[in-house]
């Protein structure tokens, strides 16, 4: 028994000390590979050039072959190729030799470039160790790129500072760069000049990424903690997890668990992002890849959520998370009642690579059945819309956009109801008070346009908190304003009072009192459900004149007079009359045409059976779609 | 071989100059009105001979101008007719004129063609009026045009008159009706103006050079129309027609009661066999394909609920209006759905009926487009 013992013993001690050299030789393998791991993202502003830069820098390194490119290869949405921007954020793996003779693993991650989409920015952002700042020398830096630098600057990044589009004779970059050198306080050799168009500067970009930024850091040997800072749905894989091992190893058929919904997976498939998803064994700390696990649903998957093994759950969150919530709310109503399956169907696609729309059935007298919908800000609502529209052929009547609102009771003034339409506000004599989203906004112009903005943002009940000159011709704006009010054509008149030199960004910052009002619309006094707002009481009569000047319009004459009322409640604020037709006949028959008059009156008929009936009063769907474009 | 007993309408697509309101189709240039008129001759005889002897009721030179035609221009036309149709039931030859082509010698010329009536466009006898109008004619050829006709002995004489327009004020409308009247023609079209698409009219308003008819003072006039023709004796037959008793228009009435009809010429539109069809709208490729001997038309099939439609828009607006009968004859689901949707414009006084017999009240023509459609089914 002793002798067995003994030698069971000493075949376990060898076989320990055999492991145990294994695993050292791998860990130092994994720390190894480590060193030679830059992860990084860059910053910029829409146009300024990253995804002309980021194709150059897919290119020297050989990820993409020239013939595969199509331009501007991280963005693989049509709207997003189109409209200029990203939308969703990707990653991808690059391959660089160093003049060491070592070869470096980058792993490019691309951010989202809208202002709807900062906390998705801030996910990608503290999955990487370093970032470029990349500044259109003709343009100078923008709003949304400061603070999206701000972000950077907080999670520690490493920042490297990239003067683009330098080829341009409107490019002004002794002036720029003291711009960056005043935000960043870097020295002016710092700064890298390129051109995307023309690849000046590429490689020493790709150089400057390893010298500059920081090998990640994380223990290998340490339970699983991965970042996920994206996801993306394929129809033949289900979704696609994209994230960042801050420690640990993930290893094909390991059984995972998601630290926030506390759902367990097998990871199917684990790899690496190139231009094509590469699939390995295993992935280690620092790396960044992709997790396949048979998700059918994006809902379960929560940009900023930690992946943990399922064997040891008490791992920490890798800090930071936030639930995504929707900041705007509007009906999505089918224009033929018939399609409402179809537009949930389409919504429910959409969904599927886009979590953070949310929807849920409602109806409307006037529209009939729909959704309403949560979408982050406004440029994620016309996305939407144009995605219905382009992918699935569903033109829609969407409704007025509002912000969500929290009421307090009388009878119980601590208790929040949230409310998203404008039909759940309580009457007022039950309503204690309103309150509504603020946010942080910041605006970047040029000084002339100081004045103008400043009376739009004030004219938008916004508050002036700071006002910087980044540099004499670069002024930043910060102003407390409610959300609700960038939602009605804040955009278009930002630009247009600046002649598009402001930039904006916003951050939600908290909840304020509020004197909302549910502003109606009645036609000969009938409810248009579908026209209600809710808005502040000092804009209530601005935007029902408005809407009342547009119906006027957009109504077709019926053979009775038509008030076109807004109303707060039972106090009319603002009227217009529509006249009765009184004459519809065609006089003459040209030459026995009978075809022609039968026709033009048949369209006359399906023009009004699509009429939705209003009390007395038939409303065109047009109406509907035009009536909200307040703008021209 | 199929038979044809009907009318027959010919469309002379040339004009003087193009009058701004005029949607029709004709061109100002007179350079293809010979091979024009060959092609007309070639399609008469070729439409013809797809009947086994076809017969016709009315004859109709529409436009267009048709005066604008030589006189042996349309003896080359009228004799192809007689030659190709059996002409002895004509009831009625009919001509477009415009006042400044009736000179004496061509009066005689028609007369003895055998054109027996003339549809004139007066419009008005306002100089202004025409000015504005862009007619080719001035208020003097206005004025004498229709005792010289009556002269040569066309009784059978139609006035065309335009109201609704911004220049015409109560007081210039009342004298052109009372003229027309003092010189007893059987026929009146007054024609409410109507904007249309691709007109200089509507182009000249879409720039503010023109104001859009006002509208109150066209009802007033439509009204003044109605009551003060019906006090001098005429008959209000259609929306846009008046005639003394038994004089109403053959050819274009039958247009409203569903008899055939037989188009020749670009833009002319036929009725027949249960197709409708139209040719096309182009002199030029009009005539190419005359000559080498292509259809020049479309044509659409004229399904039961076409048919409906078709005679809820043609006999409402008539006098003689819908027979609830000929609806059973389309179909038993077209006469269900009149009798449920006339109940409520009978109600209206829009429609009046009596026996089985419906039709528009003087307020249902005001808005007739309106209520046709809503019985469309």
């Amino acid at each position: 028994m002793q002798r067995y013992d003994y030698s069971v013993n000493l075949w376990m001690k060898l076989l320990l000390y055999f492991c145990f050299t294994c695993i050292e030789i791998q860990n130092i393998a994994y720390i190894c590979a480590m060193k030679l791991i830059r992860n990084f993202c860059v910053i910029a502003h829409i146009d300024h050039g990253k995804s002309t830069l980021s194709d150059r820098l897919l290119e020297y390194t050989q990820t993409i072959a020239e013939r595969d490119m199509q331009d501007q290869a991280l963005d693989d949405m049509d709207l997003e190729r189109e409209r200029g921007i990203t939308i969703k954020s990707h990653a991808i793996q690059m391959y660089y030799h160093h003049d060491d003779g070592q070869v470096y693993i980058y792993n490019m991650i691309d951010t989202p470039g809208h202002v709807d989409f900062s906390y998705e920015v801030s996910r990608s952002i503290a999955a990487c160790e370093g970032a470029l700042l990349l500044v259109d020398a003709s343009q100078g830096i923008q709003a949304q790129t400061i603070s999206n630098l701000f972000m950077a600057i907080d999670h520690n990044l490493e920042i490297i500072p990239v003067l683009n589009k330098v080829d341009m004779e409107s490019a002004m970059i002794e002036e720029v760069s003291d711009q960056i050198i005043d935000l960043i306080g870097c020295k002016r050799e710092e700064i890298l000049l390129a051109s995307g168009k023309t690849g000046i500067g590429v490689h020493d970009i790709l150089r400057a990424i390893v010298d500059r930024i920081p090998a990640p850091k994380g223990d290998p040997e340490a339970p699983l903690q991965a970042l996920i800072f994206d996801s993306v749905f394929n129809s033949f894989r289900g979704v696609i997890v994209y994230f960042r091992l801050i420690n640990g190893i993930i290893r094909k058929n390991d059984k995972v668990r998601f630290f926030h919904t506390g759902k367990e997976y097998l990871a199917d498939e684990v790899g690496i992002l190139q231009l094509n998803m590469v699939e390995k064994p295993e992935l280690q700390a620092g790396n960044v890849g992709y997790l396949i696990t048979g998700i059918k649903v994006s809902k379960e998957i929560k940009v900023g959520d930690t992946v943990i093994l399922a064997k040891y759950p008490n791992t920490d969150e890798i800090k930071g998370f936030e639930e995504v919530k929707p900041m705007v709310f509007a009906g999505i109503y089918p224009i033929d009642n018939d399609d409402f399956e179809d537009l949930r169907d389409s919504l429910e696609k959409l969904q599927l690579n886009d979590a953070s729309l949310t929807f849920e059935p409602e109806s409307s007298v006037a529209l009939g059945f729909g959704f309403r919908c949560g979408f982050l800000g406004m440029l994620h609502l016309d996305i939407i819309q144009e995605r219905l529209s382009r992918e699935f052929n569903q033109d829609v009547i969407t409704t007025v956009p509002n912000v969500m609102y929290h009421a307090f009771l009388n009878k119980n003034p601590t208790e929040k109801i949230v409310i998203n339409t404008p039909n759940d506000l309580p009457d007022p004599t039950l309503l204690h008070h309103v309150e509504e989203p603020y946010i942080h906004a910041q605006v970047i112009t040029k000084p002339e346009y100081i004045g103008s903005i400043m009376s739009l943002c004030m004219d938008k009940r916004g508050i002036l908190t700071r006002q910087t000159y980044l540099t004499t011709s670069r002024v930043e704006l910060t102003f407390e304003m409610p959300l609700a009010e960038i939602v009605f054509d804040f955009y278009d008149k930002l630009k247009s009072i600046s002649r598009g030199y402001a930039s904006f960004d916003y951050q939600p910052l908290d909840y304020r009192k509020s004197d909302l009002v549910r502003l109606d619309i009645k036609l000969n006094g009938d409810n248009v459900d579908a026209l209600s707002a809710l808005v502040h009481r000092t804009k209530a009569e601005e935007l029902g004149r408005k809407i009342c000047v547009k119906l006027k319009d957009l109504l077709p004459r019926q053979q009775f007079l038509i008030a076109i009322q807004a109303a707060i409640g039972a106090k009319i604020i603002a009227r217009e009359t529509l006249s009765a037709m009184r004459k519809d006949v065609t006089a003459k028959c040209y030459g026995g045409d009978i075809s022609r008059k039968r026709k033009l009156l048949e369209k006359q008929k399906e023009g009004k059976k699509k009429m939705r009936q209003i009390g007395n009063v038939e409303v065109p769907q047009k109406a509907f779609l035009e009536v909200l474009k307040l703008n021209d | 071989m199929i038979s044809f007993s009907g009318g027959l309408y010919l469309h002379i697509p040339f004009c003087k100059q193009a009058c701004h309101y005029c949607n029709f189709h004709f061109a100002t240039s007179l350079v293809y009105k010979e091979k024009l008129v060959k092609a007309l001759i070639k399609e008469i005889e070729i439409t013809a001979k797809k009947f086994s002897n076809p017969e016709l009721k009315t004859i109709y030179f529409g436009g267009g101008s048709p005066s604008l035609l030589t006189l042996d221009e349309l003896a080359l036309i009228l004799d192809k007719i007689c030659q190709q149709f059996n002409v002895d039931g004509v009831e009625e030859v009919t001509l477009e004129a415009n006042p400044d082509d009736l000179t004496r010698d061509y009066l005689k010329g028609l007369k003895a063609l055998g054109i027996q009536r003339l549809s004139i466009g007066i419009q008005s006898f306002h100089e202004e009026d025409l000015k504005w109008m862009n007619r080719a004619h001035d208020s003097h050829q206005a004025m004498y045009c229709v005792p010289l006709a009556q002269d040569i002995g066309f009784d059978a004489l139609s006035i065309d008159l335009i109201f609704g327009y911004p220049l015409l004020t109560d007081e210039k409308y009342i004298y052109n009706l009372n003229k027309v009247n003092k010189w007893q023609v059987p026929h009146i079209s007054a024609y409410s103006l109507t904007v249309e698409e691709k007109t200089p009219l509507s182009k000249g308003i879409k720039k503010g050079l023109d104001k859009l008819p006002d509208e109150d003072a066209a009802l007033r006039q439509f009204t003044m129309t109605h009551e003060i023709l019906e006090d001098y004796g005429y008959e209000h037959y259609e929306i846009s027609n008046y005639s003394k008793p038994g004089m109403h228009a053959i050819h274009n009435s039958n247009y409203w009661l569903g008899v055939p009809y037989i188009g020749i010429g670009p833009a002319a539109h036929s009725y027949y066999s249960g197709k409708r069809r139209w040719n096309i709208a182009n002199n030029q490729q009009y005539i190419r394909k005359i000559e080498s001997g292509e259809d020049p038309s479309e044509s659409e099939i004229i399904t039961s609920q076409i048919t409906y439609d078709e005679l809820i828009l043609t006999r409402l607006r008539t006098k003689w209006g819908v027979n609830l009968s000929d609806i059973e004859t389309i179909g038993a689901k077209y006469s269900a759905h009149f009798r449920e949707k006339v109940q409520e414009l009978i109600r209206k006084g829009i429609v009046q009926k009596s026996d089985e017999n419906y039709k528009l009240t003087f307020k249902g023509m005001l808005m007739a487009d309106h209520w046709t459609a809503e019985l469309f089914y």
